[in-house]
């Protein structure tokens, strides 16, 4: 009986809207996201399209967007016997419980899957489609998708379709049911988002009911190979996570069947005797009968009509359980998005307002979507889902009564949602002691601009209800045009013209506020609201009165915009939107150029092809620069006239000069000495000089220039973060030319060439390419010049550049500075102006400055010590600091890192100004970023690499270990252990998804994960092997052979070299973390532990060891472990808070045999035992290096004495 | 008063619920007869501009119905066929809402409205209570209640007395009967006394047509000398439809009764039966169903 049940639910399922809609919707997205070169899941890079990875990556996001849809079918399987009042027949009949409960199931869960089966079918059609690159895809595999779909995505659905069915039985409502996916959506993805540190991550991988979070964990650190050829197999992590759910299904599926009963309560309205009958009679026999009213008309009937539905639609929101329950809900994810505020390392900001509106807007920005899409659904179909529509359409109500009270009511729940927010948020600021409360942000930012385009969305929402006539076809539209506001502009849409309630990006700063971008923002939103106030009017014409009509039909009510009123207000809703699309097409188009990120690309391959033929004429090289620099921040302008010297630096005569300007400046004035401009190509500010007269070598010439930075307006993309209020930061790559052609303007990246049949190109040259040992990495037309400047910017605020201030003064109402620089410096300098703050500290002949923001003096302190402390160290450990001064300078949070410019050092206020370290054993990222960038005045400011490979090795693995250095002796072992595991883990994660592949430390191609996570990882264990003494005395061998020189530049290998002839002994391990892709993999097998007569105690451990090679895709072979290890014995778990010192029984590197048994013997009882305790070499799986021990054999006199430690 | 003209309505999937409808209606109570599936809501609904009908036209004195819907609807009362209510708020409150919706907003003047309006439903008593609580005859009183509210002149109640008990539906005429004379009425229905008890004129829809109108008693009187009746076995009825026009046949204490439509006496014991208005729609109705009713509407 079940089965045919089951059968008849399937035909009944597949004749239905909802399997044939998100069969389509689900086909298209897959497929359009495999034919669009703009959109890869999972794939990139190494990995194929259509490789397991990418294929079980794309179905396993689609299936979070499946939540939609299951309850769509789960509740429709068991609510309509019950919305049509079948059930009393049905279940009359002699069907049973479990054939009706469990036959509705499979047949509403068997046409789900079938329905949901387009998104696999779209991706593997999509593979077919000629337009897609044949590189980038594996042969076609069919069990692949097959086994995805049928044991990964499958059983996901069948999970949440159990939960979905299981409340729908249990509310019997489909409100309810959507209420719950929806929450359990967020929930899902919120979590998600909040346990993100790699301490969630096991528990992540777990619980995971989409096992999406286990899919990533298990192949967090697959190589590109694996991700090709690999299926996720059911075992750890899945098999775990399967069996948990498979669990609550199977106890889901018995509470369904547990709570479903044929039978229903009849409620039975009864009319009871009312004792208070006499009252109501007399009562009634006052109130005079036969007056039915006079209607009155006009605009104030209408308003009060507006104000009752309004008021009655807010009312029916707030009193329904839904909405409690979502509010409940999004506090609960908003308030642990407002305690998060991560800033790296575990480390968390300050609550300042900025931080806390982002929160906010993160933590309900989700639910607000959410809940409009499905609260709009509902609110528009209220009187008809309470079957009252057919009264309340026949009054004589206007329409736009009905929709505006609709979405008025709609926008005030929306409010109160984000007041409920900003109220928690300032009670948390004044929790943590956080008094500089901005009300007024608050207001602006978090309430205003936040609620705004929601409030435009809502409108489209309810268009697209009225439009399609259907609840279900409403919200898979809504979902599409979510999707749409993700994709749309990777499409090559880019023009907010076009994109419904597009936006600019406004970013927050606290220096800055929200600046100027907020301008252009608010216009997009009037030119939108216009926009939707011409929807408004359509959806209250096209609204459906009484019965569902075709659109056709209820065309005829467009005459409505013929009345004068309608007319007019269409008028000027049609002018103001054309008015306000006018001035942002004048802003976007106009005053600047409308580039997409294609044009763009277009534009870089036509530079190529046009210039590259120049790349390797001589050229001379610039070798002193004078420039004066007028900063205007209120007009976002930058005036620059420089003179600066070129000089023939080659053996041969120079007859042209090339140079190109950025492309964002305008040149004003260019001139070379004795020369004459032949070409200019403006499109790519490209300018070539004829010499009149040849450059001989060792000859100099002047270049004078004068160019102007500018931004007008404001532009769809790429508005300037640089040219701001307060905050300016600048430096000479945006408004100064590059000698000969300037290879940076070309394409890198390797697919996208391969789109525009480009070879590759080389992302840096090969280390042996020795006609680049005279070209340092950063800039190629320039070594160490001469440098003096001087820069005015309005008065009220500094403007620091490189070099020492010579003297300032006040003219015209602007502040002049003038810089000099005592010694060359590389052709890197920068300017930034802001109304700062000073703190000075003179320490040993050398003034150390911060230039801050006015409030942010949290860390600045901490800043000061980490310079005294690095500079202190390195003049010693490496050679004497070659300036007599060391500047942070705080810029805004537009954009997050700090530099290190000579002397100079801009800081991002989003970094480590506003980090809190108060906490207990946290790491100290102020200190730990000062260091970093200290160093680089060692690493970067006295020895530069030349360009090629390896040379961010020289220069950034290099500052991370100076930064290490210095961090360890202010904290301790134990911080530098936890540092290295987030790098750890950041390398691992890194080297997985690089798209060119891995490549050796030494032949590093300006890799982060590589010259920061893995140089980290590698400086400290060479340190450790090799002793601190022997790495310095290396480096400071390169200082000596390097410093200050352009010719040549420093490479890997010279280091590499020194290393090997101050620690022979060690020339395998240096091969190893230097010049190998090396993996290791130990952990603590076993353990055991003896007590001895004499109360020590002898310990066994098992340690296994084995050392991997991997290639740049990640083919791996194994290598003889031929290195010594650090074997621990600790009393406590080293993994702990409160581990110290004390607690370590025993540490040494010992070689490990084949069998790998250790044995030693410690004087107290251990807890733990470790095979690398501290994680020093490189691990794919560093948990299991450290062991609780196993058994103790204890003697029984000495065990009472035993473990007083 | 109430004038349709050739209202024709197709749905989407081809249906034809309304074919070529023509209808004046005077002011009073007018009775739209017609079995289930006739057209009468589609009718009904149009009227009340809550459908669009495909083509036609409808006036309501000089309001054209299609074009000005809020004209009409300001001089509206609808009691729908089937209509639920909002889960929360009581009929005092939902009448009090829906009085403001229909331009009562003077706060004295609606309640004396919504109180009088109560107290002559009979639902004062149970003024505070849910409406989702109400049983079905006090939901329909609800529902004329609530058409009655600002005195409308085009009143349009559709089915209301379908599964009411007797002594309902008897409470339920007597408030229609209440109406009045000055505005009108439209009651739809498939129960011919309600038509009888109440409608002064009437029509009879079948298959989206109107086949018969006028009153009640011109109808009746047409059929005069045309019906008659005769007591068979129960067996026997397939073999007298075959030989008869019968136009409806009863069950009178365990035996049946057959009326068939004659001009002259069938004979064979048939015996001559005083027509109703019963007999009217039934015979309406088989004229209808054999093809006839078309040119019978068109005449």
């Amino acid at each position: 009986m079940m089965l045919p049940i089951a059968a008849q639910e399937l035909r009944y399922f597949l004749k239905s809207p909802q399997a044939l809609v998100s069969f389509v919707i689900f086909f298209l997205l897959t497929f359009f996201a495999m034919i669009s070169p703009n959109i890869t899941i999972g794939g990139g890079g190494n990995v194929d399209v259509n490789s397991p990875y990418a294929i079980t990556m794309t179905l396993l996001t689609l299936n979070v967007f499946a939540v939609f849809v299951i309850p769509a079918f789960m509740a429709n399987a068991v609510l309509k016997d019950f919305d049509s009042k079948f059930d009393g027949i049905l279940f009359s009949t002699p069907m049973t419980k479990p054939d009706y409960l469990f036959g509705r199931f499979i047949g509403a869960f068997a046409a789900m899957s079938l329905a949901l089966a387009g998104a696999p079918l779209g991706m593997l059609i999509g593979t077919l489609w000629p337009t897609v690159d044949p590189e980038t895809l594996s042969p076609t595999n069919i069990s692949h998708y097959f086994y995805v779909y049928g044991a990964l995505v499958m059983p996901a659905s069948l999970i949440l379709s159990a939960i979905m069915y299981a409340i729908a039985i249990k509310t019997r409502s489909l409100m309810y049911t959507y209420i719950a996916a929806k929450g359990l959506l967020i929930l899902y993805i919120v979590t998600l988002n909040l346990l993100q540190g790699p301490e969630y991550r096991e528990i992540n991988a777990l619980l995971d009911p989409f096992a999406f979070s286990t899919f990533t964990e298990m192949t967090r650190y697959w190589t590109a190979v694996e991700r090709n050829t690999t299926l996720l197999s059911y075992e750890g992590y899945l098999l775990t996570n399967r069996l948990i759910w498979l669990g609550v299904t199977v106890a889901l599926g018995a509470l369904s069947y547990v709570m479903f009963s044929f039978r229903t309560a009849a409620k039975m309205p009864k009319e009871k005797k009312d004792p208070m009958k006499a009252v109501h009679d007399l009562l009634a026999s006052q109130v005079s009968v036969g007056s039915k009213g006079t209607p009155v008309w006009g605009n104030r009937t209408t308003f009060a009509q507006f104000w009752l539905r309004t008021r009655f639609e807010v009312k029916s929101v707030f009193t329904s359980l839904p909405f409690l329950i979502i509010v409940k809900f999004s506090l609960f994810l908003t308030i642990t998005a407002l305690i998060q505020r991560n800033v790296g390392y575990g480390l968390d900001a300050y609550p300042v307002t900025r931080l806390m509106i982002d929160a906010i807007r993160g933590g309900f920005g989700l639910a607000l979507v959410v809940l409009l899409i499905f609260y709009s659904a509902d609110i528009i179909w209220r009187e008809r889902v309470a079957k009252f529509n057919e009264i309340i359409d026949a009054l004589p109500t206007p329409n736009w009564v009905y929709v505006v009270s609709k979405l008025t009511a709609l926008g005030l729940v929306l409010l109160s949602v984000l007041v409920l927010g900003i109220f928690t948020s300032i009670t948390i600021q004044l929790l943590s002691g956080y008094d500089a409360l901005e009300v007024s942000l608050y207001l602006h930012r978090g309430l205003a601009h936040t609620l705004l385009p929601f409030l435009l969305v809502a409108v489209l929402s309810a268009f697209v209800q009225v439009l399609s006539n259907n609840r279900f076809v409403g919200m898979m539209i809504m979902v599409l045009y979510l999707i749409s506001t993700i994709v749309l502009q990777a499409l090559g849409f880019e023009h907010p013209l076009y994109r419904f309630a597009s936006d600019i990006d406004t970013p927050m700063s606290d220096m800055n506020g929200s600046g100027r971008f907020i301008v252009g923002d608010y216009w997009l939103i009037a030119y939108w609201t216009f926009v939707s106030g011409l929807l408004l009017m359509l959806t209250y014409m096209l609204w459906s009165r009484g019965t569902l009509q075709p659109l056709k039909l209820r065309m005829r009510n467009l005459r409505a915009f013929a009345r004068p009123l309608s007319g007019a207000a269409a008028a000027i809703l049609l002018m103001g939107a054309v008015g306000t699309g006018g001035f942002i097409y004048y802003n976007t188009n106009i005053l600047n150029e409308y580039i997409t990120v294609d044009d763009l690309e277009e534009l870089q391959v036509e530079y190529e092809q046009t210039y590259r033929q120049y790349a390797d004429l001589p050229m001379p090289r610039t070798t002193a620069i004078k420039v004066d620099v007028d900063i205007f921040p209120y007009r976002r302008r930058i005036e620059v006239r420089s003179n600066q010297v070129l000089q023939n630096k080659t053996d041969e005569a120079i007859s042209t000069v090339h140079m190109v300007f950025p492309p964002q400046a305008d040149v004003v004035d260019v001139a070379l000495e004795g020369a004459t401009r032949e070409t200019f190509d403006e499109r790519f500010n490209y300018h070539i000089f004829e010499l009149d007269r040849p450059m001989l070598p060792g000859e100099t010439r002047t270049l004078g220039y004068e160019t102007l930075i500018q931004q007008q307006g404001f532009s769809h993309e790429r508005n300037s973060v640089t040219l701001v209020r307060n905050g300016t930061f600048v430096n000479n790559s945006e408004f100064a030319p590059y000698i000969g052609f300037w290879p940076g303007g070309m394409m890198a990246d390797r697919n996208t060439r391969r789109e525009y049949g480009l070879e590759p190109l080389p992302r840096t040259p090969k280390l042996e390419d020795a006609s680049q040992y005279g070209n340092n990495y950063i800039r190629q037309d320039s070594d160490f010049v001469t440098f003096e400047t001087t820069v005015s910017t309005v008065e009220g605020q500094t403007v620091v550049a490189p070099g020492y201030l010579e003297r300032d003064w006040v003219e015209d109402g602007r502040h002049y500075f003038e810089y000099s620089m005592d010694a060359p410096i590389l052709n890197f300098y920068s300017y930034l102006s802001a109304e700062y703050q000073v703190i000075r500290e003179e320490w040993n002949d050398l003034l150390i400055e911060v230039f801050h923001h006015a409030p942010h003096t949290y860390n600045t302190g901490r800043m000061i010590q980490a310079v005294k402390d690095s500079i202190s160290y390195f003049n010693t450990a490496f050679s004497p600091y070659q300036h007599k001064q060391l500047r942070i300078l705080e810029f805004p949070a537009y954009r997050n890192f700090a530099q290190a410019f000579p002397n100079t050092v801009p800081y991002s206020e989003g970094i480590g100004f506003i980090a809190d370290i108060s906490g207990e054993g946290v790491i100290d990222m102020p200190y730990y970023v000062t260091a970093h960038e200290v160093a680089h005045q060692w690493w970067a400011h006295q020895v530069m690499a030349a360009n090629t490979q390896g040379g961010t090795m020289l220069v950034e693995t290099l500052a991370q270990y100076g930064a290490l250095l210095v961090m360890e002796k202010q904290y301790g072992k134990d911080q530098i252990r936890k540092f290295l595991k987030f790098e750890l883990d950041r390398y691992l994660v890194g080297r997985a998804t690089d798209p060119e592949g891995e490549l050796p430390l030494y032949r590093v191609e300006n890799q982060q994960y590589i010259h920061y996570r893995k140089g980290a990882v590698i400086m400290y264990a060479l340190k450790d092997y090799l002793g601190e003494d022997v790495v310095n005395r290396a480096l400071r061998r390169l200082i000596d052979l390097r410093a200050f020189q352009g010719k040549p530049y420093a490479i890997s290998t010279d280091f590499i070299a020194f290393l090997k002839e101050e620690a022979p002994e060690h020339v395998g391990l240096i091969e190893d973390f230097f010049e190998k892709i090396t993996l290791f993999n130990v952990s603590a097998g076993g353990s055991k532990v003896e007590q001895l007569a004499d109360g020590t105690y002898k310990v066994t451990i098992d340690a296994e060891v084995a050392k991997i090679y991997a290639d740049a895709e990640g083919n791996e072979t194994t290598a003889d472990f031929d290195i010594p290890v650090d074997i621990g014995v600790f009393s406590k778990n080293p993994a702990d808070d409160d581990f110290s010192a004390e607690h370590v029984l025993y540490l040494e590197k010992h070689t490990v045999t084949e069998d790998g048994a250790i044995e030693l013997i410690v004087d107290y009882e251990p807890t733990h035992v470790g095979v690398d305790p501290y994680n020093k070499l490189i691990d794919r799986n560093s948990n299991d290096n450290l062991r609780a021990v196993d058994t103790v054999e204890l003697i029984a006199s000495a065990a009472t004495s035993a473990g007083s430690r | 008063m109430l004038s349709i003209q050739n209202l024709t309505h197709t749905y989407p999937n081809g249906v034809q619920a309304l074919k070529n409808v023509t209808l004046d209606i005077p002011k009073g109570m007018f009775g739209l007869l017609g079995p289930n599936g006739a057209g009468k809501s589609s009718l009904m609904r149009t009227i009340a501009t809550l459908q669009q009908p495909t083509s036609g036209s409808i006036t309501f004195g000089d309001i054209d119905v299609l074009s000005e819907p809020d004209s009409i609807r300001r001089t509206l009362g609808y009691l729908p066929q089937d209509f639920g209510v909002y889960p929360r708020g009581s009929a005092y409150e939902l009448l009090d809402h829906l009085a403001i919706l229909k331009g009562i907003t003077n706060h004295k003047e609606r309640k004396e409205v919504v109180e009088g309006l109560l107290v002559q439903t009979n639902l004062f008593d149970a003024r505070k209570k849910k409406l989702s609580t109400y049983s079905g005859g006090m939901r329909q009183r609800f529902g004329i209640a609530q058409a009655l509210i600002g005195g409308p002149r085009l009143i349009i109640v559709d089915e209301p007395t379908a599964g009411l008990d007797p002594e309902e539906r008897n409470r339920f005429h007597n408030l229609l009967a209440e109406i009045g004379e000055e505005v009108v009425v439209i009651l739809s229905t498939h129960i011919v006394d309600d038509v009888a008890d109440l409608c002064p004129n009437m029509a009879i829809l079948a298959a989206g047509q109107i086949i018969k109108k006028g009153t009640p008693t011109e109808l009746v009187q047409a059929i005069k000398g045309q019906v008659w009746k005769k007591v068979i076995e129960r067996d026997q009825l397939d073999a007298y439809k075959d030989n008869h026009n019968v136009i409806s046949s009863h069950l009178t204490m365990g035996q049946t009764v057959i009326f068939v439509n004659a001009d002259a006496n069938p004979g064979d014991g048939f015996e001559a039966s005083e027509p109703t208005l019963e007999d009217v729609y039934f015979s309406a109705i088989a004229e209808s169903r054999n093809g006839h009713g078309a040119a019978d509407a068109a005449a």
